[in-house]
Order: structure tokens, then C-alpha cells, then sequence
């Protein structure tokens, strides 16, 4: 069972273009009685209580007509107005009987006369009409017409569209994705109403059924990359697909690198931001987080408010993120190789205060530094899980506690602490959660071979880190590009970003088709 | 799935089989931060073979307990260092047998600075004693040296902090005054000592528990031996003759009135020129000094007027002289070639230089130097007065 692609909702037309699924053979087709299509849609989904079938008559006529729907689901409203109400009162006045006889007119003249709901679709599949049901459409049998109308009355509560809490911006909008799909799609065509942003549908799960989005820009994207990215998304082979994280895993390239392979945000305008740079986005209905695709490691330390700063605190503001990266990961590991490797290498001064003060701690500095920074996670974590005015105390409580209470023990040495909380601190400066994450997890292994052999361990793990990221690739795209492969071009928008009137090109990386930003004068 | 296993399997031998190579916690270390070397006293060498070249060398190290509780801080300060004393023949035989008796091994990459003692630098070679410091790369070549007039032990003694800092503090004291020779490490004592070539080195003095840097040890070159002391006054005219003195007050007297004029020093530049006429060598040194009228006792003194200032300089310039003067009559006594004259002559007379380096020191003695000095007052400072009219 694959994710199959159902249409193009390019143009914002319903046209249904899904293929009949050979693989299909037991699904039944619609017949012209309307009693054993009942039956047949009772008998799947029938046990249900909140599936509701409601049967009257066609106006005056003795024809017989259904509605099936699930409450909850639907906008009841809409069936009572627009649907049951035009059917039982409106028709009588103005059909006459001998049309009934003639069924394809009967259901051209429903269609086109009497239903006043703007989506409309005929199915004949009895699967794909159960599906819809309980996608929240309803379903309009009709005695002696041989396919069933399912009318697009879906309507649920939505979280409505709030500041995006896991990535708040100073400078920028403050809309962020919610959980709706239809209004998550609203906010990318609102923000780039050009006829070159598609969408692409896609069913995800095949028991979640969850609707997907892969969006691109026709004739910026390149081809390959979206081929790439569509033969993925139809690999996925869960009957489940809760969240984006679970499209993330199948499509990733590398799924043992700790370096997270898409970009997750719960932004608008970063996902604007991407198309626009060539790359790919995918929108998952029921959860805030799209998928850009794809990224590179220099986008895991960038915000879209470098770009709406003015362009020199911008690019110091991302320079520092570069900086608070490195403490993040080196930091502890170099505290440790100094302390117990390298004591030359500290100024005189220092190290005998350091000696001091280290003076009657009972651990080595390796384990005083795994111990702290696991304590430092576990108090990170305790904070994140809790419920928000509790997770503060655990952080104050806990700081504390091990800040003031560990060292007066003489369990760990002040400078430790200090050490600490500034890689904490630095790995909360990096925009991206997944990938502060992802440094925060290197640090314990830089740590363990600056335990082992100091600054050569560190070295050695440097490289070891180097080498994997040069290796990495995110759909094609080599993971510390521009940097290696080399382009300078893509210089301008790495570690500095320069003025965006100098950014003239798109990202030569994405090789996209049209690679010019700026079409005017210049 | 075998991958992951050896993967795994590289995982364990590192962490388990490996250990921590050559690791020590920084407060289990003996931090060595000054060196003091003396001839060792002939009770103390009774049982040692060649027990009279026996050397005692003392170390200070830092002692690493804080204070407990805060009444210890209160009643008074700990000390802060340690200094261990060993005596034996070779410097390495002396440092390893602490590791016989302290519970933390020695550790030399933080030893700031060597004292040699004066017994010890008149009859042993300095080359031969600060061979080993020189030679191991634990120690760095930015460790400073000095020599002490008595014993060394006693200046990592004095009523400081941490002495050894103490002495390396006030070495780089120069832009203060001029009575301090720039310091010399390890590094340029064994360039200088390679090169066959007289050096100095700053000299201590303490009395009582407190350091004074007022002396200069002549090295004679060759032979590394200590062969005389320049004082305070003859290391300000080296200063001054070398080009080396980069702050400090020169005291003169006002010709007119006899009072007091303290020119400050900002800079100071010399241009020694050699002339050789047949085997007669002869120096020649300018030197061109800018400084400011720091202070002045001339109660008449008028800083406003360019006669006073003029007179100021002139008073300067005399006293330099005299300092200059003092300084060469020593250094041609002890026949120590420290100011650079013999690198000049050998710059300007290279041919000559290969004929005449072997006796240059008994040379230098002989030989005729003539002085120039010229010091300009920039400004001064803030403060003038009018003269009193008479």
C-alpha cells in the first residue's frame, strides 16, 4: 500500500483525477438501489454511533434519497441549509415527474440545480466513499442513480493560527502554522500568491490517511530534487503518520547521522523563504510543523531575522550563533583536556586557582563533567515535560541545587559549574531545536575523548565530525555547502549575510532553474 | 549489522582498555612556578661524592588547600606556596627525588623563573647548571632568570604572596624606570650562551624578607662564569648606552641654581659607530633621548621659558654622562663587552671582526669610547610658572 497522489490543487479546481486502484479487487461498486448501498455502507462503517444516516424523499416525488456523515466531523449547518432543505422543499416546485424517469438527467440536474455546496464530487468506489465519510464529507445517495455524491460539508475545530511558540522572533510575523491543513495551505498562498507556488496532494498512512502537501515553486524548483523528494514520499509505508516527524524519518537520507536531514518550522514566512530559495516543503494536515527540505548545516544556525534585521547586526547576531555552536559542543571537552592533559596551556594564574578550587573534588574531570552535564539535560528535559509554572521551579529548585548546594559539598568544583551553564546557555542560542539537540548529544562524545586523550581526543573527534559532515547529504544537496563543495557565490548568505541588495542569485546549491532574485533594472 | 558490532566493539577497547593517557587533575599536580640554585653548603653535601660542587636547588610550589572554613580566612592568611629543598650533583637527580617525598609529582611547565645564587655562578659553569631547564621541553623558554647576590633560597623567602611572581612582576618593570635591565629568558641566556657571547643578568638582592632588584651580574662569555656586579646607577647608564631604557627619571641638577630637575624618559635611541685605523679601534655613540620635565625643585624654574627648559637639558644630559661614564670604566675593568659594541664592530668590520674576536674582550678594555648625548624635554606637562623677575 503506497501514498498515492490524488490530485493537483493547483488551480484550486476539484478535479478528481484519482486512478481506480487495481490492487482494489474486493471493493464494491455503486449500484442503482439505494437500499443495498446502505446496506453496504452500514455493513463497514454502520457499527458506528457517530455515523449518522438520514433518509427522506426527493421533494414530492416517492424517490428515495440518503445522507450519510459523521457528527463531529461536519458542519451541520451546511447539510441542514444547503443540502437537506433544498432537496425536501425546494425540488418539488420545480421538477417535474417525468424527468424522473431519465436518471442521468436526474443526477446532472441534482448536481447541478438542487445541491447548493460548492464541492462537490460523484464516486462510485465504495472505499473511497467510506474514506470520505470519515474525512468528514458527507456522503448524498439517490435511488436509480449509480453513484454517490459526496459533498464537501468537512468541518472541525482548529487551533486558530497563534505566535509560533518553539521559534519567536524579535522582528518578524507573528503568525505561525496550526493544525489545520487547509489553513496552514491558506497562509503559504497568502503569502505567495504567484501562480508557481504547487501543491501537491498526497495521502499519508494508510490507515491515518492523513492529507500531505509537497509544495514547490514550478520553474525555480529543480526537477530532480522534486523527483527525488516524490519517489521518497511514495515509499512511505506506515498506516500511520501522526506527525511530520514521521515523514522526516522515512524521506531523511542518513538515518544514523545525529544531524537532523530536514528542516522542521513552524513558520510561514521560513517556509515562504525556502520555496522561493528552491527548496521544498512539505505540510502534513494535523500538526504545525513543515518539513523544508532540503537543508544544509549552515541553515540549522539561522533565523529569519537576520534578514529582517538590517545586514551588519544580522550577520554579527549569526556570527555569534557560529560561536555559541562551537562552546556548545567543544567547550566542556576542552575544559576537560586542559584539566587533566594540558595544565601548560592555562595561564599561570588560573591554573592555580583552578587547582584550588578543584582542590578536594573526589572525581576525576571527566566524570565531574559528564555528571554535571547530565544533570544540566535531565533538569532540561524535567523543565520541558512539566507543566509551565511547575517546569520553572524545577529549573530554579534544580539549578540551585546542584549550582550552590554541589559545590559546597565539594561534589564538583565551581569552575565546572560556570562551564556548565555557559554550554547550556550557547546551546539554547541555536535557533533550530533539532539541532541544538544534535550538538548537545556531540558534546558527550567530544567530552569522552578529551577524557581519554585530551586535546588530541578533541582534535580527533573534531575531524571524525568533519569528516561525517562532509559526507552528509540532504537530498542531494552536500550538508556544509557552501563550504564544501566550495561556492562562493552561496558565501554571501553562510557565515555573514550580506545586504540582500548584493544576493542577486538564489542559492547556486539548489541549482535551481531561474536563478535570479532581483529582475529589475539592475 | 556486523558494521555496528565492530563499530560497538572500537567503542569498548577505547573506553576500557585505553584508560586516560597520561592524566593527571590539574590539583593533583606539584605546579612548580620558581627555581632557586645554590652551592650547596658543605654540612649539608657531607655524605654526596664531588660534594663540593654539590648544588642545592630550591623549588616553590603552590600549595593547593583553600581555606576551610571562613574563620581561617579571617585570622590570617595561609601561606600560599611551598619551597622544597634537595641537594645533589645534577639538577634532574635533585627534582626526581621529590617525587620520593611529596605525595604530588612535579610539574614544570608553569616555572616562571630561575634564581642562581652567587656562590653557585662564580664557580660553576651557567651553562652546565640550566643545561637540563634548557634541554626539557617541559620547561618553556620564557622562564625568566635572575641572579641573587647571597642566597637564592631566600628570595623565593620574602614576605610576599607568591615570591616567584613578586620577582617576575617586577622584572617587567621597565617602563617605570631604568634601573631594571630588560628581561632575559631562558631562551636568549642559552642563545647568548651558545654564541660564546658576554651577557647580564638582573641581580636580587633581599634583606630581611624584602626584594630589591639593584644589581647586574656580569657573565663572562666562554666560560659562563659570574665575574663582577653592575649597581643601580652603572645599569641606568647600560640602559641609556644600549638604547635600551624605556621610562624611568634621571636626576640632574640645575647648573644655575642647584636644584633638583627629574627628566622623565619616553624614549631613548643610541647609534654606536666603530672606526678601525690600522689596529686602532675606536667607538663612537650617539645618543638622542626625548622625555617630558616630570618635576622640579628650581624655585625660579620657569617651565614657559625655552632658557629653562634648555638648562633642564643640559643638567640631564651631565648626569647621564656621568652614569655612562661609571657604567664603561666598569665594564672595560671587568673586560665584559655587554652593550653591543663588539656586534657593531662586527657589522661594520666583518673581515677584522674573524682576526680580532678571539681577544676582543682584553680589546674592549683599551679601547677609546666617545659619547654624545642629546636629550630633548618634549613638553612639561602641566604646570610652569613665571620666573621671578630680579
Amino acid at each position: 500500500m503506497k501514498g498515492s497522489q490524488k490530485n493537483s490543487t493547483n488551480k484550486g479546481e476539484n478535479t478528481n483525477k484519482t486512478e481506480e486502484k487495481p490492487q482494489q479487487a474486493k471493493s464494491q461498486h455503486v449500484t442503482d438501489d439505494i437500499h443495498t448501498n446502505i446496506e453496504q455502507i452500514k455493513q463497514n462503517i454502520g457499527h458506528n454511533t457517530d455515523v449518522i444516516f438520514r433518509s427522506f424523499q426527493l421533494g414530492t416525488t416517492k424517490l428515495k434519497a440518503a445522507i450519510v456523515y459523521v457528527d463531529g466531523l461536519v458542519d451541520k449547518d451546511l447539510i441542514q441549509d444547503q443540502i437537506l432543505k433544498s432537496m425536501i422543499y425546494d425540488l418539488s416546485s420545480i421538477y417535474s415527474e417525468e424527468q424522473l424517469s431519465d436518471h442521468d438527467h436526474l443526477k446532472d440536474w441534482v448536481n447541478n440545480n438542487v445541491i447548493s455546496v460548492s464541492d462537490v464530487k460523484e464516486e462510485k468506489s465504495f472505499d473511497n466513499v467510506i474514506t470520505s465519510i470519515l474525512t468528514g464529507s458527507t456522503a448524498l445517495l439517490i435511488d436509480n442513480i449509480n453513484t454517490i455524491f459526496i459533498l464537501g460539508t468537512t468541518s472541525y475545530k482548529t487551533r486558530s493560527i497563534e505566535e509560533p511558540i518553539t521559534e519567536s522572533l524579535v522582528r518578524g510575523p507573528r503568525e505561525g502554522f496550526n493544525e489545520s491543513l487547509a489553513d496552514n495551505r491558506a497562509l503559504l498562498r497568502r503569502g505567495l500568491p504567484d501562480p508557481a507556488l504547487t501543491m501537491l496532494e498526497y495521502e499519508m498512512g494508510v490507515r491515518s490517511k492523513k492529507k500531505l502537501l509537497l509544495v514547490y515553486m514550478e520553474g525555480i524548483t529543480n526537477p530532480d530534487l522534486l523527483m527525488i523528494v516524490k519517489k521518497r514520499l511514495e515509499k512511505f509505508d506506515l498506516d500511520l503518520a501522526l506527525e511530520s516527524g514521521y515523514i522526516e524519518q522515512f524521506i531523511q537520507d542518513d538515518h544514523f547521522s545525529l544531524f537532523p536531514q530536514v528542516q522542521s518550522t513552524e513558520r510561514p514566512d521560513r517556509v515562504i523563504a525556502a520555496l522561493t530559495e528552491g527548496r521544498v516543503a512539505i505540510l502534513l494536515d494535523g500538526t504545525p510543523f513543515a518539513l523544508i527540505a532540503p537543508v544544509t548545516f549552515s541553515m540549522m544556525l539561522q533565523s529569519p531575522e537576520d534578514y529582517y534585521e538590517r545586514w551588519i547586526p544580522g550577520s554579527l547576531i549569526r556570527l555569534l550563533r557560529y560561536f555559541a555552536a562551537f562552546i556548545t559542543v567543544f567547550v566542556p571537552s576542552i575544559y576537560v583536556s586542559f584539566i587533566s592533559f594540558h595544565q601548560g596551556l592555562i595561564p599561570t594564574k588560573l591554573a592555580i586557582s583552578i587547582a584550588a578550587t578543584r582542590e578536594g573534588v573526589p572525581f576525576p574531570s571527566l566524570i565531574e563533567a559528564l555528571l554535571m552535564e547530565t544533570a544540566i539535560e535531565v533538569l532540561r528535559e524535567a523543565g520541558l515535560r512539566l507543566p509551565r509554572p511547575v517546569g520553572q521551579t524545577v529549573g530554579l529548585v534544580g539549578g540551585l541545587v546542584v549550582g550552590e548546594a554541589a559545590v559546597k559539598a565539594g561534589i564538583v568544583s565551581p569552575i565546572m559549574v560556570i562551564i556548565v551553564a555557559i554550554t547550556a546557555i550557547s546551546s539554547f542560542a541555536i535557533p533550530q531545536y533539532s539541532a541544538g539537540i544534535a550538538l548537545r548529544m556531540l558534546r558527550f562524545g567530544a567530552m569522552i575523548c578529551a577524557g581519554i586523550w585530551g586535546l588530541y581526543g578533541v582534535i580527533l573527534f573534531f575531524l571524525l565530525l568533519a569528516i561525517h559532515m562532509c559526507k552528509l547529504k540532504s537530498f542531494g544537496v552536500p550538508y556544509i555547502s557552501p563550504a564544501a563543495p566550495y561556492r562562493l557565490r552561496d558565501w554571501k548568505d553562510f557565515i555573514f549575510r550580506f545586504p540582500l541588495l548584493i544576493m542577486k542569485k538564489r542559492p547556486q546549491m539548489m541549482r535551481t532553474l531561474d536563478d535570479k532574485r532581483q529582475k529589475g533594472n539592475s | 549489522m556486523y558494521r555496528f558490532r565492530y563499530l560497538i566493539l572500537i567503542i569498548c577497547f577505547c573506553l576500557f582498555l585505553t584508560g586516560c593517557w597520561d592524566s593527571h587533575d590539574i590539583e593533583q599536580l606539584n605546579i612548580h612556578v620558581g627555581t632557586a640554585l645554590d652551592k650547596a653548603s658543605s654540612s649539608t653535601s657531607n655524605g654526596k661524592q664531588q660534594s663540593k660542587n654539590a648544588i642545592k636547588l630550591t623549588t616553590q610550589s603552590i600549595f593547593n588547600t583553600q581555606p576551610t572554613t571562613e574563620s581561617d580566612q579571617a585570622n590570617q592568611e595561609p601561606q600560599k606556596y611551598i619551597n622544597i629543598s634537595g641537594v645533589g650533583n645534577s639538577i634532574i637527580e635533585i627534582v626526581q627525588s621529590f617525587s620520593q617525598e611529596n605525595e604530588h609529582p612535579s610539574y614544570g611547565q608553569h616555572l616562571k623563573v630561575i634564581v642562581i645564587g652567587e656562590a653557585l655562578a662564580k664557580t660553576m659553569n651557567i651553562g652546565e647548571i640550566l643545561d637540563q631547564h634548557s634541554r626539557t621541553y617541559e620547561i618553556r623558554d620564557s622562564c625568566i632568570l635572575l641572579v641573587a647576590e647571597g642566597s637564592a633560597a631566600d628570595t623565593l623567602n620574602i614576605h610576599t604572596d607568591i615570591p616567584s611572581f613578586t620577582l617576575i612582576d617586577i622584572d617587567q618593570h621597565q617602563y617605570k624606570t631604568a634601573k631594571l635591565l630588560p628581561p632575559l629568558t631562558i631562551g636568549k641566556a642559552v642563545s647568548k650562551m651558545a654564541a660564546h657571547k658576554d651577557f647580564i643578568i638582573q641581580g636580587v638582592q633581599t634583606k630581611k624578607g624584602k626584594i630589591n632588584f639593584n644589581r647586574a651580574a656580569l657573565i663572562k662569555g666562554g666560560t659562563n662564569r659570574l665575574v663582577g656586579f653592575l649597581n643601580e646607577e652603572e645599569i641606568e647608564g647600560l640602559n641609556w648606552l644600549m638604547g635600551k631604557a624605556k621610562g624611568g627619571i634621571i636626576k640632574g641638577r640645575d647648573p644655575k641654581t642647584g636644584g633638583l630637575i627629574m627628566y622623565e624618559i619616553v624614549s631613548v635611541k643610541n647609534k654606536i659607530t666603530p672606526y678601525l685605523n690600522g689596529d686602532h679601534i675606536s667607538f663612537d655613540v650617539n645618543i638622542e633621548s626625548v622625555g617630558r620635565l616630570n618635576e622640579d625643585w628650581v624655585l625660579a624654574g620657569n617651565a614657559f621659558s625655552n632658557k629653562f627648559i634648555k638648562r633642564a637639558e643640559i643638567a640631564t644630559e651631565k648626569e647621564v654622562r656621568r652614569q655612562i661614564h661609571q657604567t664603561l670604566t666598569k665594564l672595560q675593568k671587568y673586560q665584559i663587552d655587554v652593550a653591543g659594541f663588539n656586534e657593531q664592530f662586527r657589522i661594520h668590520y666583518p673581515k677584522e671582526w674573524k682576526r680580532m674576536k678571539k681577544d676582543w674582550d682584553k680589546r674592549f678594555s683599551h679601547v677609546p669610547i666617545t659619547y654624545h648625548i642629546h636629550t630633548t624635554i618634549r613638553d612639561y606637562m602641566v604646570k610652569g610658572r613665571k620666573e621671578i623677575s630680579k
